[in-house]
């Protein structure tokens, strides 16, 4: 058995402008998706029945269901109401709603960790519910939440592939498109690996060093 | 010649949907399997397995479902051995392979679970390997294994809709010819959604109650 | 600021914690509260700040009504400082965060003049060098005296504090107690839950004993200690001193 690899590198550019792709969608949807993620989980934690409910609702309904059928719903059926949206933007609105489901659960964990007695230090010195959620509460349920979220991160990474089928130019997207051209599966799928693998490894790195910069305490 | 929606539609994408269970069923027995031997891999003394089951698991858990099901796709045909394998195969193919890496870990995770005087206690009373896994250590592993397992399965009922792409007629891919025929995705997909979420949806709160009745022994 | 209690009930659901407290406690004094656990005494104290809803009856602190719907229980909060059994030291800041923050944000003191101030604090809690340290490096008794200085931070008018040296270490009890006694000396208004009998009958001006929801005895602390005129008090302190 040997690999072939001259075929490939002609695609080299092809391949990495996908993986910019991936790695753009990725990052805008982590950053937003978190966001979104903590604004659901104070709803399912709020006294609000409505609010509660809301949170729920989206939360179940988003993590029962496969990404590539919300994103279906996103490209297609938007496309049928006459708006016309890009695989780009199907991709980048359908990822962050996908991801802020599973970081809302997140957080939600990260959120009920925090003990008691830190809400009734906040309380005992008077501070208001908002002033203890983000002088008091915030620092150290993110902390807890924080592997979580790295490894929602990769998860996210992995999963922004799925945006490829609505014809996003990814990373996936352009693997695929050099294996029809090439015909190289087994070299293909070794960049492949490399590629993804590579990238997670980064990202897991990252997170530590982040880690360890931020949590100091 | 386009049709409108209607209840005639259902049809095609329950037939889909049963294809979907039936496909995770066989990947997550197949993968099991594989989980099972990658994962008794990975916690055993043996160097050579312990490399190769790490390798494995972390590989696979590294590419994304998507490149795995198209390779599969592509290369099976390559091994060029006079047969020709249906979608169908290669789809619980390559699912079988991607669960056989996140079951690999969930079972390594619950045999390290499993504290270690317990696989100290079992050798010193002189079992054998294979008495040892049977009546001590996977008793107690299950409990660490089942919750996730099921967990898992929910997942891969949500991740088969992948295979739609290389054309088997799944859940997902049901929901898209009948988009096709119709020209009505909202429906068709809000459709094929909402019976993802009936299966998934009804399957965790099947395990949150099987669990709270079942495994409550080290709770 | 004095404290009035009438006829103060608290119930979880049907279990009925306490069962009609009335005291009085005077500005400048320093009171004890002791009893066996589940004496209903630590929920007595976070009745006092409203940490606890009140099931019926009367709180006053000073001319402040906690039972009034109205009054603005955080301003309450500003002159009632409390010290947690855990510390409860918010782990994400420095000493001096810790003892700073409350000032900066609820009494809008401005950062340099709370930073003095908490400087100040961590000085007269013998802290000083740890004001850049985090909760996680300390040790109890540390963490402890700097809890005290955040409470101290508000310039509170009078201190609760709710089993401050049960969760220490028995070495390090004495150096939370010193800080304690110093504070008392300089006439802050304190309650205290404690197990801690010999500090109680050091620097109590009364020592109230609690047991099963109720007030059994109260007294000056050579009475309580000596001369217990009830059973129940009699047996308890027979089974701690």
């Amino acid at each position: 058995m040997n690999l072939v690899f001259h075929d490939i590198i002609p695609y080299i550019p092809q391949l990495l402008s996908g993986l910019a792709v991936s790695l753009y969608v990725t990052v805008i949807c982590m950053l937003a998706g978190t966001v979104l993620g903590l604004f659901v989980a104070l709803c399912k934690s709020s006294k609000n029945v409505i609010l509660r409910f809301l949170g729920n609702a989206y939360i179940e309904l988003i993590r029962n269901t496969p990404l590539l059928v919300q994103l279906y719903i996103l490209f297609f059926g938007l496309g049928q109401l006459g708006i016309d949206i890009s695989p780009l933007w199907s991709a980048l609105i359908g990822i962050t709603i996908n991801n802020g489901a599973y970081t809302a659960e997140i957080f939600r964990a990260g959120l009920s960790s925090v003990p008691k007695g830190l809400h009734e230090a906040g309380s005992a010195l008077g501070m208001n519910k908002a002033q203890i959620f983000r002088h008091v509460i915030l620092a150290p349920a993110f902390r807890t939440a924080f592997p979580a979220l790295t490894n929602q991160l990769i998860l996210l990474f992995l999963f922004s592939s799925v945006a490829s089928i609505i014809s996003l130019e990814e990373l996936t997207y352009q693997i695929m498109n050099v294996e029809t051209q090439t015909s190289r599966t087994l070299e293909i799928t070794l960049i492949a690996a490399v590629l993804y693998y590579g990238c997670s490894s980064i990202f897991v790195y990252l997170s530590n060093a982040m880690a360890k910069k931020v949590f100091k305490w | 010649m386009i049709q409108d929606f209607s209840w005639i539609h259902i049809i095609p994408i329950l037939k889909g949907a049963w294809l979907t269970i039936q496909l995770c069923f066989f990947s997550l027995l197949f993968g099991g399997v594989i989980g099972v031997i990658l994962g008794l891999g990975a916690t055993s003394k043996n160097k050579l397995a312990n490399v190769l089951s790490g390798l494995y698991i972390r590989l696979v858990r590294g590419v994304p479902l998507l490149v795995i099901i198209f390779l599969v796709y592509f290369a099976l045909p390559m091994l060029d051995i006079g047969i020709n394998f249906s979608k169908g195969f290669s789809a619980v193919l390559a699912l079988s392979v991607y669960a056989g890496a996140y079951m690999g870990e969930i079972v390594r995770g619950g045999i390290q679970s499993v504290p270690k005087g317990q696989f100290e206690a079992a050798d010193a009373l002189g079992m054998s390997y294979f008495q040892k896994f049977r009546h001590v250590i996977v008793p107690q592993a299950l409990q660490y294994i089942i919750p996730p397992g099921i967990g898992f399965f929910i997942a891969l009922i949500k991740d088969s809709s992948l295979v739609s792409i290389i054309g088997y007629i799944d859940l997902t891919k049901a929901g898209k010819v009948v988009s096709n025929l119709t020209f009505n995705p909202i429906a068709s997909f809000l459709v094929v959604a909402a019976v993802y979420f009936v299966i998934c949806f009804g399957l965790s709160k099947a395990a949150y109650y099987f669990e709270r009745r079942f495994l409550q022994t080290n709770a | 600021m004095n404290i009035q209690v009438k006829n103060l009930h608290k119930s979880y659901g049907k279990l009925e914690v306490l069962k009609g407290i009335d005291c009085q406690i005077r500005e400048g004094e320093v009171v004890c509260v002791i009893g066996p656990s589940g004496s209903g005494k630590s929920t007595f104290l976070r009745c006092l700040n409203l940490l606890e809803e009140i099931t019926s009856g009367q709180v006053l602190i000073g001319d402040y009504d906690l039972t009034h719907g109205k009054t603005d229980i955080n301003k309450v909060r500003t002159e009632v400082g409390m010290v947690f059994q855990q510390f409860n030291l918010f782990p994400h800041k420095t000493a001096i965060q810790n003892v700073m923050l409350a000032p900066v944000i609820v009494k809008n003191v401005p950062k340099e003049a709370a930073r003095t101030r908490a400087l100040e604090l961590l000085d007269k809690v013998g802290l000083k060098d740890k004001a850049n340290a985090y909760p996680g490096s300390l040790s109890g008794g540390q963490m402890q005296r700097v809890a005290i200085a955040r409470a101290l931070a508000m310039d509170p008018k009078i201190m609760l504090f709710d089993e401050p040296t049960s969760a220490l270490d028995p070495e390090l009890v004495g150096e939370v107690l010193n800080v304690m006694k110093d504070l008392a000396r300089e006439g802050m208004t304190m309650v205290v839950v404690t197990h801690e009998m010999g500090f109680a009958r050091e620097v109590a001006d009364r020592v109230i004993f609690m047991d099963q929801g109720y007030i059994i005895e109260e007294g000056k602390p050579e009475e309580i200690f000596q001369a217990p005129k009830n059973e129940r008090t009699q047996s308890f302190l027979r089974k701690v001193i």
